[in-house]
């Protein structure tokens, strides 16, 4: 064995031991059925580290999932906290990456059974700070010539990418707006009231079926419903077909309300930075 | 965008500046602020784009820019994933810090098998095998990065019972072995000193200090801890102002080192924002008396209260 090869056998050496003696203090600090005691260390010095790490996964999951935190409230939501560290621990670095299973997570949850929309709502909070971190965008405005010099057919539509959408079985956006309101006052309560009263009456009507759609008109994510025609238009857009192909598509979509108007859509969509160019 | 900022800006000879939090972030972006740079939480601006990224390069504007990493996990036996060092390098490039730093600690690591991220900085043993992977680690991350890093000593609330090498000469030896500079955060040796028991917190401290040759040393933090009462351990929560034996500390410090550019760090309870900067402002005011220079002219106030501080002492 030369040099060289002694060398990184002895690093290897050196990272096997190192990594053994890690994994053992990260099994002591995680919570689990039963976490590991560690005689060689200060118990108070352990319980600090165990206290840091749910208080972290907690905080960083209300920053995460604000509305949860207020619909479910902090003893259920911090339970949530560290089943989610238990089935899902961090593994980015990140706090703020931190959490995309937990809206599987509460909708497993036993004591939120009666409340299955809770799940949905905390995909909105998701795709709200998703949408808040993703790459600033503005309108190639340059592009938009492409109308005028090009074939509909031959133009595609580069959507932003803080834009999101989602489907719930609950009217998901009433029930979010009615957890918004961060002072509690005699009108706020009265708005709350509203939303949740809308709530209550779409869930009344039979096969009820939301479609969301979560955009960033600047840096705070903003949250509308869909129409069936829109939805069905970004769908066909995000799956690359061209403007004008899409726009023969869309009357062949029976299940559309009304018919889809492309002039009024992307004055909608620029004044709401839906999107980011157009190209061919 | 990148900015260097050029020196006759800077406020005296030895930078001072302050964390800059989520909280302060209007303030110090439209207040006057007598301080020479900012040190941000890296990760924190790990987003693609939104309105951190937007207060960050208006920071930028404004203030040097820091980077203080707490995640990066630099013990790790785990390493650093290459998805971490990515968006840091691009952090780095967009805003071309005076300083990067990270901890002498452990992040990364396995459970059940699967990678984790212990979302904390952990404790090294300060053993050999140790040291060569740190080293490891830290030569990867500064030839990626392309420029040295500061490494930070830790308050840990565990010992590991086989005393490998005392914690200074685990660090000069890393510096030795890797070229980066030490950031050594004054506040951390005092919470250690208390945690151990040391007979004498700030005796243990100072001899910490003169155990670190000279030219080593690249930043100095200060930071403040809530008090605990007897038998339990002190949490370096960064939740109070500078304590007294810390500001003590701060002028042997700069005794012994030098011109070291100095951060007064703050995160949890936080205060105004012109609280924060009058901490600098004490700093500052030390530098001056332990070099005898005058180059801050707003130090005025700052000085009475601090004489005012010591007198009690």
């Amino acid at each position: 064995m030369n040099n060289n090869d002694s060398k990184k056998h002895s690093l290897q050496a050196a990272f096997e031991q190192v990594a053994q003696q890690q994994q053992t203090l990260i099994s002591a600090i995680f919570p689990s059925a039963g976490n590991e005691i560690i005689d060689e260390f200060d118990p108070r010095g352990m319980a600090i580290y165990r206290n840091n790490l749910l208080a972290t996964a907690q905080q960083a999951l209300a920053i995460s999932f604000p509305t949860i935190l207020m619909l479910i409230g902090e003893d259920l939501f911090n339970y949530a906290s560290r089943e989610l560290l238990i089935s899902s621990p961090p593994k980015h670095g990140d706090w703020a990456l931190w959490g995309n299973e937990f809206p599987t997570l509460l909708a497993n949850l036993a004591q939120l059974s009666d409340y299955p929309f809770v799940a949905d709502i905390a995909q909105v909070d998701q795709l709200r700070q998703q949408s808040m971190r993703a790459k600033d965008s503005v309108i190639d405005q340059a592009s938009l010539q492409l109308l005028a010099t090009h074939d509909i057919d031959e133009i595609y539509i580069e959507l932003t990418t803080s834009q999101f959408g989602m489907s719930s079985n609950y009217p998901v956006i009433e029930f979010w707006l009615s957890h918004q309101q961060r002072v509690v006052s005699d009108s706020t309560e009265e708005l709350n009231q509203r939303f949740i009263q809308q709530s209550l009456d779409k869930l009344a009507q039979g096969n009820f079926s939301q479609k969301v759609l979560i955009y960033r008109p600047y840096f705070n994510a903003e949250i509308r419903e869909l129409s069936t025609s829109e939805y069905a238009w970004l769908t066909l857009i995000k799956q690359g077909v061209s403007i004008g192909k899409a726009l023969d598509m869309m009357p062949n979509n029976n299940k559309l309300e009304h018919n889809f108007d492309f002039a009024q859509w992307i004055g909608i969509a620029l004044e709401q930075n839906l999107i980011s160019r157009l190209k061919v | 965008m990148s900015l260097q900022r050029p020196d006759e800006n800077l406020k005296s000879d030895v930078l001072i500046g302050v964390g800059l939090r989520h909280q302060h972030f209007t303030e110090a972006l439209t207040t006057p602020s007598n301080i020479d740079f900012v040190e941000v939480h890296s990760e924190n601006f790990f987003a693609q784009g939104g309105a951190t990224q937007s207060v960050l390069a208006q920071a930028s504007e404004k203030y040097a820019i820091s980077l203080h990493s707490t995640a990066m996990g630099l013990g790790s036996a785990q390493g650093v994933p290459s998805h971490y060092l990515q968006k840091l390098k691009q952090l780095a490039s967009t805003y071309n810090p005076i300083l990067m730093s990270d901890h002498a600690c452990f992040s990364w690591s396995q459970l059940n098998g699967q990678q984790v991220h212990a979302g904390d900085l952990l404790p090294l043993a300060y053993s050999e095998q140790t040291l060569m992977v740190l080293a490891h680690n830290i030569d990867r991350v500064q030839q990626s990065l392309g420029r040295s890093l500061l490494v930070e000593n830790l308050s840990a609330y565990i010992q590991y019972s086989h005393a490998y090498m005392p914690e200074t000469e685990f660090l000069v030896r890393l510096a030795e072995l890797t070229g980066c500079k030490l950031l050594v955060d004054l506040n951390n040796i005092i919470v250690t000193a208390n945690n151990i028991n040391a007979a004498q917190p700030l005796g243990y401290a100072q001899q910490w200090l003169a155990e670190i040759p000279t030219s080593m040393v690249g930043e100095i933090h200060l930071a403040g801890f809530t008090e605990v009462n007897a038998g339990e351990l002190i949490i370096d929560d960064h939740s109070q102002a500078v304590s007294s034996q810390g500001w003590q500390l701060y002028r042997s410090a700069l005794e012994r080192f030098g011109k070291v550019p100095t951060l007064v760090e703050w995160d949890n309870n936080l205060p105004s924002w012109q609280t924060l900067v009058a901490e600098a402002d004490k700093a500052r005011t030390i530098a001056e008396h332990v070099f005898g220079d005058s180059g801050s002219s707003k130090t005025i106030t700052a000085k009475t209260k601090l004489e005012s501080e010591f007198a009690h002492e």
